[in-house]
C-alpha cells in the first residue's frame, strides 16, 4: 500500500518550536526533518555546512534542499528512520559493531525493516550518507542470505549463473 | 516497498554498489561470503579481491597486521580472516563439557614436557604424549567425547620406560604413522605406531652431545637439538643416522622450529640463529635477544616467549624485530606461543591460557582460568588444545562441537 505522504510523520504539520529541515524528493514532494533527525544524514551535514547554515534561524529560512535522487516512497521511510534514531548517541562509522542499541529500539528497527530491505531504501541511505540505516539495511539483507546455498541465493534473487561450466569448475 | 523476507522482492543485489554489497557480506560468516562467489560474475569480482579481505581484516582486528604476515609467500587475506573468525568463535565457546582431564592408571606420573596433536589417515585426531616417567601415550580425541566416563578407552597405546631419562620431546611423520622421541637420556627413537602400539624402529645415541632438547621430522630427516649446543639431522630411512653434526649455540639449546630447509633455533646464549639443515657449519643469520624461554615459528614471524611476560615477535626472513606484547604481568613467565590460523595462544605458567588477536598491537581477547596444576607444554590443532601438566596428567580442550 502506498504510504500517504500527507500524514507522514515528516510532512510539514509539524509543531512550531521544532527546528525543521525541509526537503523535496524526486518526485517534488516536500518533506521535513526535524534536525537532530536530519543530521543524522551525512549529506545534509555537508550541505548545510556548504550553504553556511550554522544556526536554528537559518535552518528555519532556508528553501527546501532538493535531493533529486531519493524517491517520496523511500524518503517516507528514511524520515520515520530518523526521527527514530534522533536521540541515539552519535554512530561509530568505522566501527560499527561497537554501536549498541537498547532491546526496544532494535525491536522497532526489526519491524521497521521487517519487510522492506529494497533497493531505493539502500539506495537512500546511501545517497543521503546515513550510516545507522545503511548498516541495519545491509544487516537485515544478510539476515536473508545466511545459512544459503548459492542455488538458494541464486532463485531468490533471481541471479542468473552467468559463468561458464569451465569457469565454475575452476573456481570450485 | 514489498514484503521480502521469503522473496527477494524488489531488491536487486547485483544493481547496488559494490560496497554495499561488501557491507552486507561483512555481516556474513568468512567461510560463506567466500562461496558466494559462485553465484555469478558480479559477486565473484566483489569477493574474489584481496582488497576486500584486507578491510575486513583490518576492521575486525581493529589494527593493522604486521608487515612480516602480509608479505609471507602463503598469505591469503581470505583463508586469514577465515582463521579469524573461527578463532573469535572458538574462543568465546568455551564450555567444560569439552574439557577432558586424564587421571590414574592412563595419566603420566610425572611432569609432561611433550605434547602433540595429529590427525592420522583417516582424520580422527590423536595426542602424543611424552613424560618424565619416560613413558610414550597416544590418546583418541574422539574417544573422550564418545566415552566421556569410561578413561580407559581415551588410550589407544603406551610405552612405558620408552627412554632411560625424561622424555622432553616428540613429533610424527604427517598422519602419526611414526613417531620420533627425544631423550635426556641423549638418544632419539624412532616408532612405528602401529594397532594399539609402539614398535621401536631405531634408535641413536649421541652421548657427547648430552641431553636432546628438541626433535623434529622433515621429509625423510630428524632435526635434533641437543644440551650440549649441538643440532644433528639423522636418517630417518637408515637407523638414524647422523647426516649432519654442528655446535651451533654456545650453550643449551633450548628451542627449535624448521621453515622449509631453514632451521631456526634459539640457546641459553640468548641467541635466535637460522641455519640450513644442508649446512649446519654455516648460520645464515643471528640475533641476540633476551633471556627467553621458549621460541616457535608462525606466518613470516618467530615469536619468543620470556619469563618476564613479554612476547617478541621476529621477522623470520630477516630477524628484525617486528613487534612486542606483554602477555602477562610483568614477571610471570610465558612458556610457550603458538600461532594459530587467526589468534596467538600464549601459555603462561600461572595465569592459564590467553589467546590473542594477530594485529602488530595484539589484544588479549580471551583468558582461561589457572590451572589445575602447573603447566609444561601445550599443542594446538583446528580448534582443539592439549596441555601436558607438571602433576602428569594431560588436559584436552576439544573445540566445541557447534563449530
Amino acid at each position: 500500500m502506498a504510504p500517504n505522504f500527507e500524514e507522514a510523520p515528516g510532512s510539514s504539520k509539524r509543531l512550531k518550536e521544532e527546528i525543521l529541515y525541509r526537503f523535496h524528493s524526486k518526485e517534488g514532494h516536500e518533506f521535513t526533518m526535524e534536525k537532530a533527525a536530519a543530521e543524522l544524514s551525512g549529506v545534509v551535514k555537508q550541505i548545510s555546512q556548504d550553504l553556511g547554515i550554522d544556526d536554528d534561524e537559518s535552518i528555519r529560512n532556508m528553501k527546501p534542499i532538493p535531493l533529486i535522487n531519493v524517491s517520496s516512497e523511500a524518503f517516507h521511510y528514511v524520515v520515520k528512520w530518523c526521527e527514530q534514531h534522533k536521540t541515539m548517541p552519535p554512530w561509530e562509522q568505522d566501527k560499527w559493531w561497537l554501536n549498541e542499541r537498547d532491546e526496544e529500539m532494535k525491536k522497532w528497527e526489526n519491524e521497521f525493516l521487517g519487510g522492506l530491505t529494497s533497493e531505493q531504501l539502500f539506495d537512500a541511505a546511501n545517497y543521503m550518507d546515513i550510516k545507522c540505516l545503511l548498516d541495519k539495511c545491509a544487516e537485515t539483507v544478510a539476515g536473508m542470505i545466511k545459512g544459503k546455498s548459492v542455488e538458494e541465493i541464486r532463485e531468490i534473487w533471481e541471479l542468473e549463473n552467468d559463468f561458464t561450466p569451465e569457469e565454475e569448475e575452476a573456481m570450485k | 516497498m514489498a514484503a521480502a523476507s521469503s522473496s527477494g522482492g524488489e531488491l536487486k543485489l547485483t544493481a547496488l554498489p559494490r560496497e554495499i554489497l561488501l557491507q552486507i557480506f561483512d555481516n556474513l560468516r568468512p567461510g560463506h561470503v567466500a562461496r558466494l562467489r559462485l553465484v555469478c560474475r558480479i559477486f565473484n569480482d566483489a569477493i574474489d579481491d584481496d582488497r576486500y579481505w584486507l578491510m575486513r581484516i583490518q576492521r575486525t582486528l581493529d589494527a593493522k597486521l604486521p608487515v612480516a604476515e602480509t608479505r609471507c609467500e602463503n598469505f591469503h587475506p581470505n583463508k586469514l580472516m577465515d582463521g579469524i573468525y573461527f578463532e573469535t568463535e572458538r574462543w568465546s565457546n568455551v564450555s567444560d563439557e569439552d574439557k577432558f582431564i586424564t587421571d590414574g592408571a592412563i595419566s603420566h606420573y610425572a611432569s609432561v614436557d611433550a605434547v602433540q596433536l595429529f590427525r592420522n589417515s583417516s582424520r580422527r585426531k590423536f595426542c602424543l604424549s611424552g613424560a618424565r616417567d619416560r613413558a610414550l601415550k597416544l590418546f583418541d580425541l574422539a574417544a573422550m567425547r564418545e566415552s566421556p566416563e569410561e578413561k580407559n578407552a581415551w588410550l589407544v597405546a603406551g610405552k612405558e620406560a620408552a627412554h632411560e631419562g625424561w622424555i622432553w620431546s616428540v613429533d610424527t611423520t604427517n598422519c602419526g604413522a611414526q613417531v620420533l622421541s627425544g631423550s635426556w637420556d641423549s638418544t632419539i627413537s624412532l616408532w612405528d605406531l602401529g594397532e594399539r602400539a609402539f614398535e621401536r624402529i631405531s634408535t641413536a645415541k649421541h652421548v657427547p652431545d648430552g641431553a636432546v632438547t628438541g626433535v623434529l621430522i622433515d621429509d625423510n630427516v630428524a632435526i635434533c637439538s641437543k644440551f650440549h649446543s649441538y643440532i644433528t639431522v639423522n636418517d630417518l630411512r637408515d637407523g638414524l643416522k647422523t647426516i649432519a653434526r654442528c655446535k651451533v649455540h654456545t650453550g643449551s639449546i633450548t628451542a627449535i622450529a624448521k621453515k622449509g630447509s631453514l632451521i631456526y633455533s634459539y640457546g641459553v646464549d640468548k641467541k635466535l640463529k637460522v641455519t640450513d639443515r644442508r649446512n649446519l657449519a654455516k648460520p645464515l643469520m643471528t640475533l641476540s635477544v633476551p633471556a627467553s624461554l621458549n621460541m616457535s615459528l608462525g606466518q613470516g614471524l618467530a615469536y619468543i616467549s620470556t619469563s618476564s611476560g613479554f612476547v617478541y615477535a621476529i621477522r623470520a626472513d630477516d630477524l628484525s624485530f617486528s613487534h612486542k606484547f606483554k602477555a602477562v604481568a610483568t614477571g610471570h613467565p610465558v612458556r610457550q606461543v603458538i600461532k594459530t590460523s587467526g589468534s596467538i595462544l600464549a601459555l603462561t605458567q600461572l595465569n592459564g591460557l590467553k589467546a590473542f588477536t594477530l594485529a602488530s598491537t595484539p589484544v588479549e581477547f580471551y583468558t582461561s582460568e589457572k590451572f589445575h596444576c602447573e603447566p609444561c607444554r601445550f599443542d594446538y590443532l583446528d580448534g582443539d588444545v592439549v596441555v601436558g601438566c607438571g602433576d602428569g596428567s594431560v588436559a584436552f580442550w576439544q573445540c566445541p562441537a557447534a563449530l
